[in-house]
């Protein structure tokens, strides 16, 4: 699973916003406002982490449980696949 | 353009039909681009613009005040028409305000580049002092700056822009400035005020004021404000929006539109007794 190129991550304000720039921005308008834990995930699905890489960081990072950390993170890719950010698996 | 109502104006009987068949509204649109085009220059929050309009005689009035007749090979272009489509209103209007609230738009669009930022909300002027009160359509704010008037005095309080005040990022300050784009009252003054605070308003039975924290202010705020669709004017929007909360206080003031709520207001903002100054 990858992030398409061209997401620009910008803390503002207490949140984190995803801005798309050069070719993406004319498909994607506006921008995405994550909030700590889902910019976290957004981050280490960009460092090309795999789905169990990711929720072990997540589970270390914020002393979650297994069912939470794996319920967050498939919320949170559902969430990226439906506003298009992900390239297509093929 | 399925955002836009166009309506269509009779001379003779003075009456006004919407127009809703798309072919139709596509027809009257394309219509008015072929008037001859008028070049206006105007100065607003100490920018120097230029655009073309098709409606000389409602632009030279709506910005009459801002009129500026030097030539400035530097002044901004502002292209209206790109923006027509993103107009959006309650309201039926006509072709010629649907061109000026694109002219809005289209600056609001360029703004950030310059160290500006297109804003919703009623700033007033009391004593030096710029406030803005800031909140969706409809909750009251307005009727907190004649509040204002009517308790600090008349001629004390002055609107600055009823609707669209832009924020201008200069070293050290940061000003409210005035522009004829000024909502139903058209409550507008050309002028730029340092910049006191800003309050978002929410009603409520009691009369409270506090500070706002970052994400109160983000979540409150970012939808008063214009943002770009370029992402470098965005992103420069976004370090402006940074600076305007590290650099301003923001309360938010909860209120029930009585004088209370203007003395609260009025004490967290200038940090003066409310009573030494009430007429």
């Amino acid at each position: 699973m990858k992030i398409r190129k061209g997401f620009v991550l910008r803390p503002t304000l207490g949140y984190t916003l995803v801005v798309a720039t050069g070719d993406l921005a004319g498909k994607f308008k506006g921008m995405i406002k994550l909030n700590e834990t889902s910019a976290d995930i957004w981050r280490w699905i960009d460092e090309g982490k795999s789905r169990e890489e990711v929720i072990a960081n997540y589970k270390e990072t914020y002393s979650v449980d297994e069912a939470t950390a794996s319920h967050d993170y498939d919320q949170m890719v559902g969430n990226m696949r439906a506003a298009g950010v992900l390239e297509s698996d093929q | 353009m399925k955002n836009i109502r166009v309506s269509y104006y009779h001379r003779k009987t003075k009456t006004r039909s919407r127009i809703s068949s798309p072919l139709m509204r596509a027809m009257v649109l394309e219509m008015t681009f072929l008037l001859p085009l008028y070049m206006h220059k105007v100065e607003i929050a100490g920018l120097r613009l230029e655009f073309d309009s098709r409606y000389p005689s409602l632009m030279k009035e709506a910005f009459a005040e801002y009129s500026c007749a030097v030539a400035d090979a530097a002044a901004l272009k502002l292209n209206p028409d790109q923006w027509i489509e993103h107009i959006t209103s309650e309201t039926e209007q006509e072709p010629k305000q649907v061109e000026f609230y694109a002219l809005s738009v289209a600056l609001g669009e360029l703004l950030p580049l310059h160290n500006r930022l297109q804003t919703h909300g009623v700033a007033i002027e009391y004593d030096g002092k710029a406030y803005i009160f800031s909140a969706p359509s409809g909750t009251g704010k307005s009727t907190r700056a004649f509040l204002w008037q009517k308790y600090l005095g008349q001629e004390r309080v002055t609107v600055i822009n009823g609707d669209k005040p832009i924020l201008w990022f200069r070293k050290g300050s940061i000003l409210a400035c005035g522009s004829p784009w000024a909502g139903k009252e058209g409550l507008h003054k050309n002028t730029c005020v340092p910049l006191g605070g800003i309050c978002l308003l929410r009603r409520s039975p009691q009369n409270t004021i506090r500070r706002a924290s970052a994400k109160e202010f983000f979540n409150s705020y970012y939808g008063q404000v214009q943002m770009p669709i370029d992402p470098q004017a965005l992103l420069s929007a976004l370090s402006l929006l940074e600076g305007l909360y590290s650099k301003v206080p923001v309360f938010i003031l909860e209120n029930d539109m009585s004088e209370q709520g203007v003395k609260v207001a009025f004490e967290a903002l200038t940090g003066e007794t409310y009573e030494t100054h009430r007429i």
